[in-house]
């Protein structure tokens, strides 16, 4: 189960502040869907069943080929000083 | 040192694959020294939604030569992961990182680099690796003014998603120099592999680990040259030397190397290590690595360093310590190779450069401009200090035909070595090849007697009071050679010359 207080030091560490009922709406949807979730431990899949990876060949990887992307992305920045983008500083 | 007393080192190293033209997960030019802010960008890079980031083969190509030149086991599946932060210097709020909870999914493991002896005896020591990974560098920041006074960051994200390879040692140095002759080893190996270039401004930074046996380690961070990682060693132990000396004791903490004031400083806490919550990057598939692939590396691999030292030793018939000191700066020893083509004498050779143009360049630097950090501190004016990887200094003038013709001057008896490094500063500072110099100057060597017994008499006659004294004394002989040699403008054959005042000083003795 996960608490209230781990949900507000997830808050924290996203930098997102949070009202105490907001934290204990959002434990709650969060055990909701980890119960969910459960589900699945009671699938019958025997013993010798190796878990699905997504895996690629060495040799399918991208080339080292530099291509400069064509549209200027800084129209879509919010908060601009010169070309580089303003951010809050973390204290 | 007594036990107790016991220091331990270990080192979190990042090397950024500069030899790569792209970056790591999209194909954005890598190259971002010296660019304007935020014009090596993509959807990939910036972490829109929607967006898939392509893993870059040549990066896992270098890391597994790196890793391969450290003695790592390799992963046969690489597997990438989220490390879960909330700073600006990172737009998706998370780095992709690898992660070895699990099973072994960094590109190496369990290495080892062999530390030679400085008195030359083999090996001193062994540093153990623990494990070498891939990883994306995070974007810049700098602030108007100073970081204490500005109210926001600025943020440039032309080094966001560049390649990085993390190196993580065993806590296994005891000594601040023992982290020296290894990252002059890792440097040397780096530029060898040709896949970093150490000398280019951030291309090389270090995090150190330091505590003394028993009590509380410390993490120093921010250290980003590898010439400062000895000096934050040493005042970190002085530091914590003197807490400990008087009873008190040692926090665990990281603290930040203060390039300024040459001192450690406290660092704002961080997350801890399960705060970044870890996860397998769903977006990037595993990488298998065959044994073919593996072979394909290795065998495109170029010479290490140490194979290149014993090369040079049993091809070219050089000391090891010559060899070493050749090959522990690269170009020193490409220079080395390259002039044998012009003059296939190895020995003369290796001696201009590890004696004259090396003794020049510790002594005076490399002239180029001298690389400065700017990543905490600086002004928004300040991103022209990432040089381009130009050398506009000495080594940039010089070429194996000027080691070369120096060499042959001196070898064939037209000149002495004291005209020599008199040609050689001026080759270092104008670029002009010896022979050129030459001709400009008056310093064909004097070596006919008929040339200098005007001169010699001349000596003879002003030091009379030496004269007679070197009659009793021969080392006074060497103060008039000294005085012969600067009325030539050190032109003359110093041999002849020695041998001419003894003739006239055996003469004089016998007439007393």
């Amino acid at each position: 189960m996960v608490s209230v207080e781990e949900v507000r030091h997830l808050a924290h560490l996203a930098r997102i502040g949070m009202k105490d009922e907001e934290l204990r709406l959002y434990a709650e949807q969060i055990n909701e869907i980890i119960e969910y979730f459960n589900m699945l431990d009671e699938l019958e899949i025997g013993n010798d069943v190796e878990p699905y990876r997504m895996s690629r060949g060495y040799k399918e990887m991208r080339d080292d080929i530099p291509v400069a992307f064509p549209a200027d992305m800084l129209s879509n920045a919010k908060s601009m000083k010169g070309r580089f983008i303003k951010a809050p500083k973390m204290g | 040192m007594m036990q107790a007393d016991k220091v331990m080192i270990g080192l979190e190293i990042h090397c950024q694959l500069t030899a790569l033209r792209s970056k790591l997960f999209c194909p954005c030019p890598a190259d971002y020294r010296g660019k304007e802010p935020n014009v090596n960008v993509c959807p990939i890079c910036l972490g829109m939604p929607g967006t898939l980031p392509l893993l870059n083969r040549k990066a896992v190509e270098y890391a597994v030569m790196l890793a391969l030149a450290l003695n790592c086991r390799i992963a046969s599946r690489i597997t990438f992961y989220r490390k879960n932060y909330f700073y600006p210097d990172l737009p998706k709020n998370f780095q992709i990182t690898q992660y070895n909870a699990y099973e072994q999914a960094s590109v190496g493991a369990d290495g080892y680099m062999e530390l030679d002896d400085p008195k030359g005896n083999g090996v001193s020591k062994v540093i153990r690796i623990r494990r070498l990974q891939l990883e994306e560098d995070p974007g810049r920041l700098v602030y108007d003014g100073s970081i204490d006074t500005s109210n926001y960051a600025l943020v440039d994200y032309n080094r966001a998603g560049v390649a990085l390879v993390e190196i993580v040692t065993e806590p296994d140095f005891n000594a601040p120099n023992e982290v020296r002759l290894f990252l002059n080893r890792l440097a040397s190996i780096l530029e060898h592999l040709n896949i970093c270039n150490p000398a280019l401004d951030g291309a090389v930074r270090c995090d150190a680990n330091v505590s003394i046996r028993g009590h509380a380690r410390v993490e120093i961070k921010n250290i980003n040259s590898f010439k400062d990682v000895e000096k934050a060693i040493t005042f970190e132990i002085a530091r914590q030397r003197s807490l400990t000396a008087r009873g008190i004791e040692v926090n665990s903490e990281t603290r930040h190397w203060d390039d300024a004031r040459r001192i450690t400083v406290q660092a704002r806490t961080k997350e801890e290590e399960e705060d970044y919550r870890y996860f397998p990057e769903p977006d990037i598939p595993s990488v298998i690595l065959s044994s073919e692939d593996l072979e394909v590396i290795k065998a495109s691999m170029p010479e290490l360093p140490h194979a290149r030292v014993e090369r040079f030793v049993r091809a070219y018939a050089l000391t090891r310590d010559t060899a070493r000191i050749l090959v522990g700066e690269k170009y020193l020893a490409d220079l080395f190779e390259a002039s044998l083509k012009y003059y296939d004498n190895a020995r003369s050779i290796a001696n201009w450069i590890v004696t004259d143009l090396k003794g020049y360049l510790d002594r005076y630097g490399d002239g180029s401009n001298g690389s400065n950090n700017s990543s905490s501190s600086s002004s928004s004016k300040s991103d022209s200090n990432d040089n381009s990887n130009v050398n506009t200094g000495i080594l940039a003038r010089i070429t194996p035909k000027h080691i070369a013709e120096l060499a042959v001057l001196v070898d064939s008896g037209k000149i002495n070595r004291t005209v020599a490094k008199q040609i050689m500063q001026k080759m270092l500072s104008t670029g002009m090849l010896p022979s050129a110099i030459i001709q400009g100057m008056n310093v064909d060597m004097l070596s006919k007697k008929d040339e200098l017994e005007g001169i010699v008499d001349r000596v003879m006659d002003e030091e009379r009071k030496a004269v007679m004294d070197a009659i009793s004394n021969e080392k006074i002989l060497n103060y008039l050679l000294g005085k012969v040699m600067k009325y030539t403008n050190g032109r003359a054959d110093p041999k002849l010359v020695l041998s001419m005042l003894k003739e006239r000083i055996v003469d004089l003795r016998s007439s007393q």
